[in-house]
């Protein structure tokens, strides 16, 4: 018996999905480019854009609920909605964090940095790869990466605490500076934090796979 | 499984003639728990359910291997009346007797030998307030059962079984003949008598299953058509992370 309401539904759900996570993931790289470049306008328009994702993924809440109702879905299914929803939600905080780093690049005066930017677009290109590859192993359901992923987190928190030390020192020589060097600091620590959002997707592929709930952070 | 089990099949395997219904069907039913058996139509689930209390002795050319334990007796070597005492059976369309509604119920208990009146009428109290009746049919017991609606007539054939003190309930479809708010009824009167008796439900409809019973058999025909037992779990587990791919397509909706 072939469900093909069902299955359209399911299928437009991780297309939904894929577009939300492509969303996102060009956030958090335009944040980077918008605080090296010192881009306040286009700071501007990637706030105004967070709307954009903070609507889809209330739209796949939405699907995922009227699945819910209308097909009772039951094991795998099942998990993958439930998957999809708390997946979603992390996502849209990832693109918070994109946002923040936005508005942190708002409040620090025009000019440039106290230091070169090195390692936050490290960070960023790592979160980003991070990302990319635990939203693959979501849509392919793919256990064996979602279990390697996290250990990726390792280096993005290695780049944090060198961002941070090298902060420090800077300011050690430029006291006048330490409200811009705080604000690089959150910048960095918005990145670390999507680190960690990407390894509770990974929890979430995991428990999609298997059905087990897992601690990976 | 750490509950105790009031009922065990071991390799059980029902033919009727040469054709193979059931093929080496190995469970347990655990004590005061509700199981249901679900599978696609012609998996051997009520084939299964009925061989319970021997339902299908009746049909010509039937024959079993292996065994089926109630209280660790074997089935086959007990006698039947005795063996339906304590396995009832509850049907997928409601079968009350062209008779009162007092005397469907007094109907098991007078069988095996109880004659007096105000003790058939204490177990009629007893058994029609069990099966969440009594307050609907208390100024009538003696109008006929069949002027009560369809999900009253199901619940008096609980009743009826319950009559006779059972410890097992064999349903069969027990709400597929009835509309939502009489199959609620069924339902959370099922919950309310597991407290009591251990039911063993067949059902086609999965919500069902998935909304009543805490243990989940499910059946599946192999090439030759017999019914296999894929998987037997705790129902959360099955209709959560099921082990077999069968199971899951066809709690999906998949196939069947």
């Amino acid at each position: 018996m072939a469900r093909e309401t069902y299955e359209a539904e399911m299928n437009a759900l991780r297309e939904e999905m894929l577009k939300l996570s492509n969303m996102t993931n060009r956030a958090l790289e335009r944040s980077i480019v918008i605080l090296r470049d010192r881009s306040f306008d286009e700071g501007e328009k990637l706030i105004e854009d967070d709307e954009e994702i903070n609507l889809a993924c209330h739209h796949i809440e939405e699907s995922c609920l009227n699945i819910i109702a209308t097909q009772q879905p039951v094991a795998g299914d099942l998990r993958f909605i439930f998957a999809t929803m708390q997946i979603a939600m992390e996502l849209e905080r990832i693109a918070d964090y994109a946002k923040g780093i936005a508005v942190i690049n708002r409040k620090i005066p025009p000019g440039s940095h106290i230091k070169p930017l090195i390692d936050i677009p490290r960070m960023q290109q790592k979160a980003r790869e991070m990302l990319e590859m635990s939203m693959d192993s979501f849509l392919k359901c793919d256990l064996d990466s979602a279990r390697r992923i996290p250990s990726m987190d390792v280096e993005i928190n290695l780049l944090y605490e060198q961002v941070y030390r090298e902060l420090v020192t800077r300011v050690m020589e430029s006291p006048e500076r330490i409200a811009d060097a705080m604000l690089l600091t959150f910048a960095a620590h918005n990145l670390e934090r999507v680190g960690d959002r990407v390894i509770n997707i990974c929890e979430r592929v995991v428990y999609l796979c298997t059905g087990d709930v897992v601690d990976m952070g | 499984m750490t509950e105790q089990t009031v009922m065990k099949t071991r390799d059980f395997t029902l033919y009727y003639g040469a054709f193979k219904a059931l093929n080496s069907i190995t469970m347990d039913i655990p004590v005061n728990c509700i199981t249901a058996i679900i599978g696609p139509s012609g998996c051997g689930k009520s084939s299964l359910l009925r061989s319970f209390n021997r339902m299908n002795d009746l049909i010509v050319d039937m024959s079993v291997e292996g065994r089926i334990l109630v209280d660790d007796e074997e089935i086959y070597s007990q006698d039947v009346v005795e063996l339906r005492k304590k396995v009832g059976m509850v049907f997928q369309r409601p079968n009350p007797f062209p008779k009162s509604i007092f005397d469907n119920v007094a109907y098991g208990p007078r069988i095996h030998g109880t004659r007096d009146r105000s003790k058939l009428a204490a177990i009629v109290e007893s058994s029609i307030r069990d099966a969440a009746l009594w307050d609907e049919v208390k100024d009538d017991l003696d109008k006929s059962a069949l002027s009560l609606s369809g999900g009253q007539q199901q619940r008096l054939c609980i009743a009826r079984a319950l009559a006779v003190e059972p410890e097992v309930i064999l349903m069969d479809e027990p709400a597929s003949a009835l509309d939502p708010v009489a199959t609620l009824k069924i339902e959370e009167l099922m919950e309310k008598l597991k407290r009591k008796y251990t039911i063993v439900v067949v059902t086609h409809n999965m919500q069902q299953a998935a909304r009543v019973s805490d243990y989940t058999a499910f059946l599946l025909t192999d090439s030759e058509r017999a019914g296999n037992l894929i998987e037997f779990g705790g129902t959360s587990d099955i209709f959560t992370k099921p082990v077999d791919k069968r199971t899951e397509d066809y709690i999906s909706g998949r196939f069947g």
